[in-house]
């Protein structure tokens, strides 16, 4: 097996320091191939954006202090790379995505200059720009590419920001996106059409997706991999189908349960039942 | 290809739009764009040299031979500024051609300026017999005293004269120059210092923050009338309009300071900070593409209520006799010598008082204006 795109080791994060230390991150392991999708699934608070974050240290230290671990990608320590060396990282080779597409976009730019903007930190090269906008526009699935250039972010619907944030995160061709929760603040069907878009997207191109979520729903037909956390740990992982079909953790199988089945009558809503998981 | 049209408008179109439907602001901003061309245009409006004159066959202009090297450099730059914005998608279009035409004209003009001698005549050309001559619309230079003294508002005086018989019109029309310089640079000064502290402040957080914060408090504590009149009396004889404008700029940013910090702090906890981090660009781009941009309207609303301050702060001084050097006019000067004749000469008060009045509530209805127009999710009326 050949080097793995992405590398962390033992990663631990702590927020607050003394007597009031927050565990959010305590001791994870996992590996990314190129290519490959991997989600991580988990409950509010149980450490997955801290951890998508932390692959290029965009956690704002104090409070956040990575304080054991390694992440390696492509061979590279990203704990001890300097500042130059991150921003050449961040954008250029691993992109996010946020929850919130209407926050996430500046709002006194068009989106056209958004997306100029990554292009022309990352990708000096690019003789037509106006055309590479139009194309990273044209690919996230928005139609008339060329007349949405001047529209502000308050202009377009959760949606359509959305898939905005998408060609921004993809217009420096990164080797992996983080997208983190990309669809939690849109309704049902806008959802499918992004994971569709998402779906899309990695088949057309070799690019690495890693999948934060606390929707099982999401996961099933989307990711290769799955890693589950729980208070900062990771309590399962394994290939998306064998976790979904046989649930080791007792969390895992919990959460699993939430999700509502169609078809399926139901009096009340699975609950977790914390006292049980440990 | 063909190149895309991009069909909206810039951010900056929408503020000039929705500030022209705006009536309170609009006429704001024709006061303002009027005082600006008096003040550029002072000389040739009042003066006591002719703009052209005739006289034994040969054709001179006694106006411009008057003028020191800053009327000049008005005179120049002014049209030359109009025409860039009249101009300006020709000049977007070709940057590099228009950018070398803009140095050459500017070099021109700085050479002509260096090589010129400004004749200092004292005599003044109403009196002097000449074949033509045309006079300025105030056929008098505001430094000039004549035998009128204390003369009400006349067809010849138009505001009246004072107590040397220098005439009020022609001094309000170059004092408007002195005040409108001191508001423009002074707060020009001010913003720089303020975005400066309070965007550093506002960013970083933590340490810095706490820091700033104090010193801004510290200086916020000095009583700014009493500092200024400290530091003007101490600077003494070589008080000049230069010392007042950098004295009134460095007491007054506090306010901007704290409030580009407020902004910052509110606007770098929002997602579109963290996206723009991770899309790797620098601290410096991310305070001034994009931090910076967000906070704009509200600094510009400072911004204009603070030259209207400014303004005010130069007529107290002056009105103290801390302000400009005596033969220079300004309103503030005019006002303080009314104080002495105000029982009997009411126009030495009324009209540097009007004139203020108009100044600032013309930079305040902008200001107001602005408020509302800076808002990309307002609708233009």
């Amino acid at each position: 097996m050949s080097a793995p795109l992405l590398h962390v080791e033992n990663l631990g994060i702590h927020f607050g320091s003394g007597t009031d230390v927050v565990k959010a991150v305590d001791g994870i392991s996992f590996d990314m191939q190129a290519g490959e999708t991997l989600a991580v699934v988990g409950e509010s608070g149980s450490g997955k954006s801290v951890t998508a974050l932390a692959l290029t240290r965009l956690l704002a230290s104090p409070p956040a202090r990575i304080i054991s671990g390694k992440i390696e990608f492509e061979g590279r320590d990203v704990l001890r790379a300097s500042e130059h060396e991150l921003r050449s990282l961040r954008g250029k080779q691993i992109a996010y995505i946020f929850q919130e597409p209407s926050s996430s976009l500046n709002p006194v730019f068009t989106i056209g200059y958004q997306i100029r903007e990554a292009i022309e930190l990352h990708r000096p090269e690019v003789k037509d720009v106006e055309r590479e906008i139009i194309l990273a526009l044209d690919r996230v699935g928005i139609r008339e590419p060329a007349k949405r250039l001047g529209d502000y972010p308050h202009q377009l619907s959760g949606g359509m920001q959305q898939r905005v944030m998408i060609a921004m995160a993809l217009a420096c061709q990164p080797k992996l996106l983080v997208a983190d929760e990309p669809t939690t603040a849109l309704d049902v069907t806008i959802q499918k059409q992004i994971m569709d878009l998402l779906k899309d997207l990695k088949r057309s191109s070799n690019m690495a997706i890693l999948l934060i979520t606390h929707n099982f729903g999401l996961v099933s037909d989307f990711a290769d991999r799955v890693v589950v956390m729980f208070r900062g740990r990771i309590v399962e992982a394994g290939p998306t189908a064998e976790v979904l079909r046989n649930p080791q953790h007792a969390y895992t199988q919990a959460l699993i349960e939430c999700v509502p089945k169609l078809g399926q009558k139901q009096h009340r809503l699975k609950v977790i039942d914390y006292a049980g998981i440990q | 290809m063909n190149t895309p049209v991009i069909t909206s408008e810039s951010y900056a179109h929408r503020i000039w739009r929705h500030l022209q439907a705006d009536s309170y602001a609009r006429n704001g901003i024709r006061i303002m764009i009027l005082l600006f061309f008096v003040a550029a245009l002072a000389p040739l409006l009042a003066n006591s040299h002719a703009i052209v004159r005739v006289a034994d066959g040969c054709v001179t202009f006694p106006a411009f031979e008057s003028l020191d090297p800053i009327e000049w450099r008005f005179l120049f730059y002014v049209p030359l500024g109009a025409l860039v914005c009249v101009c300006r998608h020709h000049f977007m279009s070709h940057p590099g051609r228009s950018a070398s035409v803009l140095v050459g004209l500017v070099v021109l003009i700085e050479l002509f300026i260096a090589l010129y001698h400004p004749i200092n005549d004292p005599s003044n050309d109403r009196d002097r017999p000449a074949e033509f001559k045309l006079m300025t619309p105030i056929p008098f230079s505001p430094t000039e005293t004549t035998a009128d003294q204390f003369s009400p508002p006349s067809w010849k005086h138009l505001c009246g004269t004072d107590s040397t018989g220098r005439d009020i019109a022609s001094r309000m029309l170059h004092g408007a120059r002195i005040s409108l310089s001191v508001g423009f640079v002074s707060q020009g000064i001010a913003l720089l210092i303020g975005i400066f502290f309070g965007s550093v402040a506002g960013y970083y957080r933590g340490w810095t923050d706490i820091g700033l914060s104090r010193f801004i408090e510290i200086i916020d504590c000095f009583p700014t009338l009493l500092l200024i009149l400290v530091v003007v009396n101490f600077t003494g004889s070589k008080n000049n309009i230069f010392c007042i404008m950098a004295v009134i700029g460095l007491t007054s940013w506090t306010g901007i300071a704290r409030l580009v910090r407020g902004e910052f702090l509110r606007l770098s906890a929002l997602p579109f900070t963290l996206s723009a981090e991770a899309l790797g660009a620098t601290d410096f781009r991310i305070i001034i593409r994009h931090l910076l941009p967000n906070s704009l309207g509200p600094i510009l609303v400072v911004g204009t209520f603070g030259v209207a301050s400014a303004i005010l702060m130069e007529s107290s001084l002056s009105f103290l006799g801390f302000g400009i050097q005596a033969p220079t006019p300004s309103w503030g000067d005019i006002l303080s010598e009314a104080r002495r004749y105000i029982d009997f000469a009411w126009w030495l008060a009324f009209f540097p008082g009007l004139a203020i009045l108009i100044t600032i509530m013309s930079y305040n209805f902008v200001g107001e204006g602005l408020r509302d127009a800076v808002d990309p999710r307002m609708k233009v009326k």
